[in-house]
């Protein structure tokens, strides 16, 4: 079986392990367009290289950041998200919701 | 006779030499009114209606490795039309009913089956969604119903009804489900459409798009440059790679997607069964070995390689749907890489570039769709870009503007 | 209600269940069922400074634990995540000041371990415990990697689960957690493992 090497937990089963997703900056959800949103939600450049990904280690409830390669499957790297997000990312969501408000 | 063959033996050229269903490979011409990039069954169904209803015959189809050894090559040939929107069970239905008279078209027997496809619920929720799938299929005029637990007992006796401690509490069952053999229908596909004209070349990779002005003008190969009227993009696995070369960017991502098959047993099963709470669906091959596969990988890659992981969860899924497959020896297990959209619903039609036509997204579930995507395709090109109406809520634009189609309950572990 | 209260569901609990299910009828292993015992869990920056307060020993390092008294174990999950749990069923008291004390911290959010997980406790000879844990586990619990006081979160009979190594009064025992929805099924096959041990 496949090996990742967990941050927290150290080499695991690749089983235990849950993709999370490439980490892209999300767009401000207050200005952007509906393309632009739509672009982060669904659009990928979805090509054959080292990508910066999410990973969940599931048994331990561990989110972490690993960089591996697309075709080779080859994981290069694994870190604590601290080593890219050193403060609390708000996402506004209440002004948000303000804008929506009916007219 | 022992002497014929010895007489076979000892000639120089054989029986059927000069018989063969492709033409040899040619230089590539300079020039091509339509090129086809991937030479699957979507790329020779195409080429095929197009010279046939068309008669657009100056038409390449560019094929990197050998013709349909891409997912028609891998894929597990379910056919079927009961999805659950309005939108993919009329584009579904319409392309089981060409299949069903794809034989007579090429003179050429795809093995085409019509042995009926049963899903299986394990929960109530499920047999709401399978009401209600049953209702869209009838309406289109697909054979589509719900049955209980003793009318599948009855369908497939050999059916263990409570799999993994999950009974069986009612049963899609699909009539007109079907499967066919592969590999024929992009031989005939590509016979008829070389006979019409139509050049194959097989070792034929793209490498790049040449695009002026917004439009597409024609493709860089590994044997040369040909410019072109107009390009139709028919890769798969590779729909995201390919579209880049042309300064597109898709809602698609690739994940590999695994099926296996075990050694021959007398005929048992006649339908094609599959339970998604299982991940797991299970059918009989003409041969009589035993067809089965499940969900995609767990996560997104460009690889055909196997794993232990899905090799262990699809055999004890299996084995819990049929108790007796534990005493078979499994013979292969293969995987194709898969585009997969976020509604499992094809991306279809237009493109941002001009004369340049998409045809991908076509995920786990794109053998079914062949024939209707290569007439609708065609038509798409031969009147020089109106969007068929059939294929028009597939455009991939429909992300920007949220109308997903979805299909993916109705998709999952059935393909 | 603002804040659910262990003390309340305690005795409800312990009326409906055993609180002393055990099994040791096929094996030299024996398991014990300690789901219905106290434990509360804490997350959040403040939430080491804040078991500290509590007069609570706190392992120097994430996936450690620690055997305070009378069998009252402190896990340490990651860098700013702790369980208190109680394998004795003697700490009810503390567990609750705790949880209620927690409410005023700063930092310190309550992490639901109670509710949401079983807990088993194996104890018997050490080296059958490593051999019946390798056919369900694929972390390495022999006894030059795993030393007393490590922590392994994995999957353990294909579910997940969190297993340490402590002891108590000299007698190293192996804890278990994991979810509750698994726990009959988690049992079982424990169980079945074990009994090859006889
Ligand atoms: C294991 C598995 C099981 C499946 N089961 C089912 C099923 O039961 N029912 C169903 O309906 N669908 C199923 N599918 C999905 C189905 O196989 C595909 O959707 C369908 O075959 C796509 O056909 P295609 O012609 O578009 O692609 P392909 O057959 O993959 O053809 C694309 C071709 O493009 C070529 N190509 C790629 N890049 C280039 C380039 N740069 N230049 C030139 N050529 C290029 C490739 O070599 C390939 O031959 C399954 C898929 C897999 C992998």
């Amino acid at each position: 079986m496949k090996i990742m090497n967990c941050p927290l937990n150290g080499p695991r089963n690749i089983s235990e392990f849950v993709y999370g997703g490439e980490v892209k900056a999300m767009p401000n959800i207050l200005t952007c367009t509906d393309r632009e949103w739509a672009d982060y939600v669904f659009y990928s450049e979805n090509t054959i290289r080292v990508i910066t990904e999410w990973w969940f280690h599931s048994p331990s409830g561990y989110w972490f950041i690993a960089e591996r390669h697309t075709a080779t499957d080859e994981i290069f790297k694994t870190y604590d998200p601290s080593e890219l997000f050193n403060q609390r990312i708000d996402f506004e969501a209440t002004s948000a919701l303000e804008a929506e408000k009916p007219v | 006779m022992p002497f014929s063959l010895l007489k076979y033996g000892l000639k120089n050229d054989y029986p059927f030499e000069n018989d063969i269903d492709l033409p040899l490979p040619t230089e590539l011409k300079k020039h091509y009114d339509v090129v086809i990039i991937g030479g699957g069954g979507h790329g020779v169904a195409t080429a095929f209606y197009l010279a046939k209803y068309h008669g657009i015959t100056n038409v390449a189809i560019l094929e990197k490795g050998y013709l349909g050894g891409g997912n028609t090559a891998r894929n597990t040939a379910v056919i079927r039309s009961n999805y659950l929107t309005s939108e993919g069970v009329r584009f579904y239905k319409e392309s089981v009913d060409m299949f069903k008279g794809l034989s007579n078209e090429f003179d050429f027997n795809i093995m085409y089956s019509s042995r009926g496809q049963l899903t299986l619920a394990h929960t109530d929720a499920t047999i709401r969604s399978f009401r209600q799938r049953a209702e869209v299929n009838t309406h289109f005029g697909g054979k589509t119903e719900l049955i209980d637990p003793q009318q599948i007992k009855e369908l497939v006796p050999t059916l263990n009804m409570n799999p993994a401690d999950m009974p069986v509490l009612a049963g899609l069952w699909h009539m007109d489900g079907a499967t066919a053999r592969h590999d024929a229908v992009a031989w005939g596909y590509a016979k008829g459409a070389t006979q019409r004209g139509v050049e194959l070349h097989q070792l034929t990779e793209v490498t790049d798009v040449i695009i002026e002005n917004g439009k597409a003008k024609g493709v860089k190969t590994n044997r040369g440059t040909v410019s072109c009227g107009c390009i139709i993009q028919a890769v798969a696995g590779h729909s995201s790679i390919v579209a880049a070369m042309a300064g597109i960017k898709m809602p698609i991502t690739t994940y590999p997607l695994q099926a296996m098959v075990t050694q021959p047993v007398k005929p048992f099963l006649d339908p094609l069964v599959s339970s998604s709470a299982l991940h797991c669906y299970v059918q009989q091959t003409g041969r009589g070995e035993i067809v089965f596969g499940g969900g995609s990988d767990p996560y997104p890659l460009y690889n055909t390689r196997s794993t232990l992981d899905l090799k262990e969860s699809l055999l004890a899924s299996a084995v819990e749907m049929f108790p007796f497959m534990a005493n078979l020896k499994l013979m292969r297990q293969w995987s194709g890489i898969t585009d997969m959209t976020s509604d499992y619903s094809p991306i279809m039609g237009l493109s941002p570039v001009e004369n340049y036509y998409l045809d991908a997204g076509w995920g786990t579930w794109g053998f079914k769709s062949t024939p209707i995507c290569g007439k609708s395709m065609a038509e798409l090109v031969a009147s020089g870009g109106k969007v068929p109406e059939i294929i028009a809520p597939f455009a991939m634009d429909r992300f920007d503007v949220f109308r997903q189609v979805n299909e993916m309950g109705a998709t999952a572990a059935s393909h | 209600m603002d804040f659910y209260n262990l003390s309340s569901a305690k005795s409800s609990r312990s009326s409906l269940l055993s609180l002393n299910k055990v099994d040791r009828s096929h094996s030299k292993l024996e398991v014990q069922d300690c789901t219905v015992y106290s434990r509360v869990g804490f997350r959040g920056v403040g939430a080491e400074a804040f078991l500290e307060s509590n007069g609570l020993p706190i392992p120097k390092l994430p996936n450690q634990s620690l055997s305070y008294k009378n069998g009252l174990i402190i896990l340490r999950l990651s860098k700013s995540e702790f369980w208190v749990v109680d394998t004795a069923n003697k700490h009810h008291a503390l567990i609750e000041a705790l949880e209620l004390s927690s409410k005023e911290a700063i930092n310190v959010y309550r992490l639901y371990c109670q509710h949401s997980h079983g807990c088993f406790l194996i104890t018997g000879d050490a080296d059958l415990t490593v051999k019946m844990f390798s056919k369900v586990c694929s972390v390495d619990l022999s006894q030059g990697v795993f030393a007393l006081g490590s922590i392994a979160q994995t999957s353990v009979a294909r579910t997940n689960a969190i297993v340490t190594k402590q002891s108590m009064d000299g007698v190293v025992f192996t804890l278990l957690l994991a979810d509750v929805a698994s726990t009959q099924y988690l049992w079982e096959a424990i169980e079945d493992a074990a009994s090859e041990f006889v």
